[in-house]
């Protein structure tokens, strides 16, 4: 059988009755135990040995503690507290190792990505060269043409045979 | 949880005051709580462990764990409130493992319990059994202390709390993690269940 089921319960006596011994009532459900136990014989007697039984408590023995616990208690946090320092400086020294090489990774990131991007777009530009020789190669002789429209008549006229097309972006 | 925003704790307890110059890293006001609760935190725990020596440690893991939570510390509640909160937990958890060992070592304990008679047999034992005298201190707090036992774990914190941190309904809640009503229900049960153990002696003079 469990405590809480050894004792018959009476919620609303037993309840009140301590409340009442523990000042924890309103002053109105005061009133009313107060009331009640002016007239209650029984309820006066429950009251009595509630308060006695809970004075018997006080035959609990107090703890007795020597300076040696207190000591040892501040040594233990102070061991701790310097255990715990050594993990965070630990922690933070490998934090720091990896945010330099974060930093170093990032930086050779960066340098990879420029690298790279410098090569596709000089790439570019010489592809483009290529593209246009031949354009370039006979500029002397288009700058005597009026207009791009004279240009693609020739072009269409089969004159540029050896596979100089006409970039439409001339 | 019970919260009373209009109190000014660091201006009403002392206590409090002390754990904000812990904050600031005062070592010295660190020891003079450890000194102020010692006793009181070992008394609570070792009527719950039912052993001095892990009360012991386990006051110690109490105080370890106030020192590290001086970064996050606030003062929202008396500090013997937020002190015994962090004592129930400590004391539930060592209370759940030892429950756990005990489980595993059933078997051999077999003896102990034909030998050892439980409190709740002996409160209804016929009185003719035992000699009517007046009960030494020594008798005296070991009958009061089987009664205690006989308690659940959280009735048993409830009176501790009651009677010897002297704490109100709300602190008795806050600590624990109840509500007001089921503090009251619950100290009133185990005060039944107290009374009905001890009424033998409050009635008769003999142990029961």
């Amino acid at each position: 059988m469990s405590p809480e089921e050894k004792a018959p319960h009476n919620p609303t006596m037993a309840d009140e009755l301590v409340a009442y011994l523990d000042g924890e009532l309103d002053p109105e459900s005061n009133r009313i135990v107060e009331r009640r136990l002016s007239q209650d014989p029984e309820y006066r007697e429950h009251l009595r040995e509630l308060e006695q039984t809970w004075d018997l408590l006080d035959h609990l023995p107090e703890a007795e503690v020597d300076d040696a616990f207190t000591q040892s208690t501040i040594a233990m946090v102070a061991v701790s507290t310097a255990e715990d320092m050594r993990d965070v400086a630990v922690r933070e020294s490998r934090m720091r190792r990896v945010h330099w090489c974060a930093i170093g990774l990032g930086a050779v990131l960066t340098l990879l990505l420029g690298f790279a991007t410098t090569r596709w777009l000089t790439t570019a530009a010489d592809r483009r060269l290529i593209r246009d020789l031949p354009v370039i190669e006979n500029v002397d002789h288009y700058r005597y043409a009026e207009d791009i429209e004279f240009l693609r008549m020739l072009d269409q006229a089969g004159l540029f045979a050896d596979g100089e097309e006409l970039d439409h972006d001339f | 949880m019970i919260d009373n925003p209009k109190v000014d704790y660091q201006a009403a307890d002392p206590d409090v005051r002390l754990m904000l110059q812990v904050c600031d890293g005062d070592a010295a006001a660190f020891e003079e709580l450890v000194l102020r609760y010692q006793a009181r935190l070992i008394r609570v725990l070792d009527n719950m462990v039912h052993n001095r020596h892990r009360a012991e440690e386990l006051a110690q893991d109490v105080f370890l764990r106030v020192f590290r939570a001086r970064s996050t510390y606030t003062p929202d509640a008396r500090f013997a409130t937020w002190l015994f909160t962090i004592a129930h937990n400590v004391a539930h958890n060592a209370l759940r493992s030892s429950a756990r060992c005990r489980e595993v070592n059933v078997g051999s304990d077999k003896k102990a319990a034909m030998t050892t008679k439980p409190l709740d047999m002996m409160a209804v034992a016929p009185s003719g059994l035992m000699p009517v005298r007046q009960l030494d201190q020594v008798e005296m707090s070991e009958m009061v202390r089987g009664a205690i036992d006989s308690l659940n774990e959280r009735q048993r914190m409830a009176v501790l709390l009651s009677r010897f941190e002297h704490m109100s309904y709300n602190d008795i809640a806050r600590t624990m993690g109840l509500s007001v009503p089921a503090v009251k229900s619950l100290l009133s049960r185990a005060r039944e269940n107290l009374s009905e153990i001890l009424k033998p002696y409050v009635q008769q003079g003999i142990r029961p």
